[in-house]
């Protein structure tokens, strides 16, 4: 089972979305969570959220209830029943009676905070939803996803107990992949989260690091994970699950 | 009797909320601030449109974003006027002209305050 896990293996950087259609209020949390360290997406509507999180990977989400083409209980509802069900959301409403944040609690949000948001509480919650989901916690020391585990503080990746030699870049490659196993990761962000420089670097780069990975590591199903391309959209990395039937 | 001098445009604005917005450095508070003046105008221009169509449904996004704007800048009285607009739109009446008519004034107030911030601290 894999322990708790920071977003990158030298920094605390986590991806939050905004799912907010007011420009202003989206320009503020975004500048108060990009201070705070981490990296902001906007999703001005639900149906760019719906559109874009099919091949976009967050690692939590701060959504508006009251958006112009949907309300933002239907669309947690939705995120609820998908493939990210279980990126941590934080609700953000000006609805501050009971019975909307009782209802968005039942729905699977995770918090809320009343609008107008304060920084730091804003902040504050998401890193605290993070960490109570299991996609954060403090300075961890290692990651484990058997057979594999990462010693964060000497920068090694062990594969059942032998030290695996990997690049700089090899070893956050693959920390950003298991972090996010079983969500789809962009070549763009991968550009920008791990390469660190979005637009300067081909994809076909990462597609050779991935390839080579592949190989050595196991990872079309041999160590029981499974490192996939998905078509137009980046890769897959999941557990290989063994045949119910078998 | 000497009359009371007009209130300090800056002491519209909730200090502690101010704060939050100046924390985050000149190079980010002030396209905010800047963008504050863009969006409430845009936001209070489509409010009135709706209201001279009677389209109430339209009327509710600006002013449910206009309250959500000028709560997080610090616009207390503007913030509670749109929030009283707004409920008022959620019950499916108009709101009362009391209500409704020191909005585009509380607007201007906000807006001069939000400048007053950005001249005041130009050098």
């Amino acid at each position: 089972m894999a322990s708790p896990h920071s977003p990158a293996a030298d920094t605390n950087r986590w991806r939050i979305a905004l799912v907010e259609d007011s420009a202003f209020d989206a320009a503020l949390y975004s500048a108060w969570i990009e201070a705070a360290g981490h990296a902001a997406v906007v999703y001005p509507s639900a149906a760019e959220f719906r559109r874009r999180l099919g091949v976009e990977s967050v690692d939590a989400i701060v959504l508006d209830w009251s958006l112009p083409d949907a309300n933002g209980l239907a669309l947690l509802e939705w995120l609820r029943q998908g493939p990210n069900a279980g990126v941590p959301v934080v609700f953000l409403t000006s609805h501050d009676v009971e019975s909307d944040v009782v209802a968005a609690l039942r729905a699977g949000a995770d918090d809320y905070v009343a609008k107008p948001a304060r920084a730091g509480e804003l902040v504050a919650r998401i890193e605290a939803a993070l960490r109570r989901t299991g996609n954060a916690s403090r300075q961890p020391a290692e990651l484990q996803f058997p057979p594999f585990r990462f010693d964060l503080r000497q920068r090694r990746l062990y594969q059942a107990d032998s030290c695996v030699e990997t690049t700089a870049r090899e070893f956050d490659l693959l920390c950003y992949l298991f972090r996010r196993h079983g969500r789809i990761v962009s070549r763009e962000m991968l550009l920008s989260e791990v390469w660190k420089m979005p637009g300067q670097v081909s994809t076909r780069s990462i597609d050779t690091h991935i390839s080579r990975l592949r190989k050595r590591l196991g990872l079309a199903g041999e160590s029981g994970w499974r490192l996939q391309a998905i078509y137009q959209h980046g890769y897959r990395l999941q557990r290989d699950e063994p045949d119910a039937a078998a | 009797m000497s009359r009371t001098p007009p209130p300090e445009p800056r002491a519209r604005l909730d200090p502690a909320r101010v704060a939050a917005v100046l924390a985050l450095g000149p190079s980010r508070w002030r396209p905010l601030l800047e963008l504050y003046r863009a969006h409430s105008a845009r936001l209070l221009a489509a409010y009135a449109d709706a209201r001279a169509h009677q389209d109430a449904a339209a009327a509710l996004a600006p002013i449910h974003q206009l309250r959500a704007a000028s709560g997080s800048i610090g616009a207390l009285e503007l913030a509670d006027t749109c929030r009283r607009i707004e409920a008022a739109l959620r019950g499916g009446n108009w709101p009362a002209p009391e209500l409704e008519e020191p909005l585009a004034n509380l607007v201007a107030q906000a807006d001069a305050a939000v400048a007053a911030w950005l001249d005041g601290r130009a050098g």
